[in-house]
């Protein structure tokens, strides 16, 4: 695919799973999407810094959800970043109300999810902790894990992209990361129940 | 099998085992709940390191966007602050030229120049009367000034005429007071016969300005104003108002 000023909602699902489009596509979810999504959350209560962390977060939900094959192409681009947009900011209010914030309640028109949907918000809390979790393992690890699963880069070109003396070393290392995460997420009670109930689903 | 089995299990994600291994391994996961658990818990973490790089890319994508808003907020408002500062400078340059026009005007505007500007001294062949050859007009026309008030001094009947040449004649040697009384008593004179009123009342305001009563100069002035059919109304009419304020205003 070349290299174009914009993407049909087909198109763009297409650049998002070519690892040398992705960045044309997300500035294209941004630009064409961002501002609508952003008014949304900011007219139901929610401020600037909300409304972009929220759609940011939309993005990342959405981009996932097209890398997995889930995203089911009969309702467009827009009304489905729209649709998590709503579901993730409702998702959150309900969450500070539970740590206590006192702000004023926009759920009243909440709409029900689809699947998909509610999947993103289902798992949210959990992919938080868990993103926290991969920070904490330190840089090396991080990148590591990264390059291998989603850069999909083969240990040889890990070696010479970090460096390390053999492919050995960096195969022991991400063994050693990967175990380091599983441990962590097994350690973590919140983090161990959320994933229990997951598995057994 | 050698290997641990947490091993053998990345191993499977990874796609790296033989197809005999592979089967085995899926055998003990269908009947080891734990294996099956560890299983998920790793799927959920190759889960989370390509959840986290998505991140990390919209992110980088995010930050990059509002850098660019920002240059473009920036110039913009470099842009209005550049037309702002011009536009407060062409109007301090005009607030400057306006101030320095209103000094100027002030400083120099005065008594003397109005009078400078305004004094045109008086001449014979504009006078109206049959007696124009007599010694006290020969003394004016000769600019003989004290001869002219000599004469006029020893003169029993002192007529309109010579009254105002006495007074031009004061004027000319700068004896104000004397001036203005000699063209008020013509200014007074309101008979038909009197043909010298306007000329003694322009003259008589130059008088009182050049001895300091701006009032009743500026009075006097205006009054000539005002009246279009008044025979110095084309003289008076030429001093401003403002200058006329900036002599009420300095005296």
């Amino acid at each position: 695919m070349n290299k174009k000023s914009s993407f049909s909602d087909s198109e763009l699902v297409e650049a998002i799973g070519e690892k040398d489009m992705l960045e044309q596509a997300i500035v294209q979810l941004y630009e064409k999407h961002g501002t609508i999504a952003r008014s949304f959350i900011m007219g139901k209560g929610g401020t600037e810094q909300d409304a972009d962390d929220i759609f940011q977060e939309t993005v990342v939900s959405f981009i996932d959800t097209v890398k997995k094959g889930k995203f089911r192409q009969e309702s467009g681009i827009g009304t489905f970043l729209i649709s998590i947009s709503k579901n993730l900011w409702y998702n959150e209010i309900r969450r500070r109300q539970r740590a206590g914030n006192r702000e004023k309640l926009y759920v009243a028109d909440f709409e029900p999810a689809d699947a998909v949907i509610d999947d993103v918000i289902g798992k949210r809390e959990l992919n938080s902790m868990l993103g926290q979790m991969l920070n904490e393992l330190g840089g090396s690890c991080k990148k590591i894990l990264e390059l291998f699963y989603y850069e999909n880069l083969s240990m040889k070109e890990i070696v010479s992209h970090m460096h390390y003396e053999n492919e050995q070393v960096v195969r022991n290392k991400k063994y050693k990361c990967l175990q380091q995460l599983t441990d962590k997420m097994k350690q973590n009670p919140e983090a161990a129940q959320q994933i229990n109930e997951l598995i057994q689903k | 099998m050698k290997q641990p089995i947490s091993e053998l299990l990345i191993d499977y994600m990874d796609e790296k085992l033989s197809p005999a291994e592979k089967s085995e391994l899926e055998q003990l996961i269908q009947h080891d709940k734990e294996v099956a658990g560890d299983l998920g818990y790793l799927k959920l973490a190759i889960e989370t390191v390509r959840l986290k790089a998505i991140s990390g890319k919209v992110t980088a994508v995010r930050q990059s966007l509002n850098e660019s808003k920002k240059d473009q907020s920036s110039k913009e408002h470099v842009g209005i602050r550049y037309m702002y500062k011009t536009g407060l400078r062409i109007a301090a340059i005009f607030v400057i030229l306006i101030g320095s026009a209103i000094l100027y005007k002030y400083i120099t505007v005065s008594d003397q120049s109005v009078y400078r500007n305004q004094f045109i001294p008086f001449e014979l062949s504009n006078m109206r009367g049959s007696e124009d050859r007599n010694p006290e007009s020969e003394a004016y026309r000769n600019k003989n000034w004290s001869l002219v008030i000599d004469l006029y001094g020893r003169e029993k009947v002192k007529s309109d005429k010579s009254s105002f040449l006495a007074a031009m004649a004061e004027l000319q040697l700068t004896h104000y007071a004397e001036a203005e009384m000699l063209f008020q008593n013509l200014v007074n004179n309101t008979s038909e016969n009197n043909a010298f009123q306007e000329d003694a009342e322009y003259y008589c305001a130059l008088a009182y300005l050049m001895d300091h009563q701006e009032n009743k100069a500026i009075g006097m002035l205006n009054k000539i104003k005002a009246d279009t059919s008044h025979r110095y109304y084309p003289l008076a009419s030429r001093i401003s108002g403002i200058d006329l304020k900036i002599i009420e205003m300095k005296k």
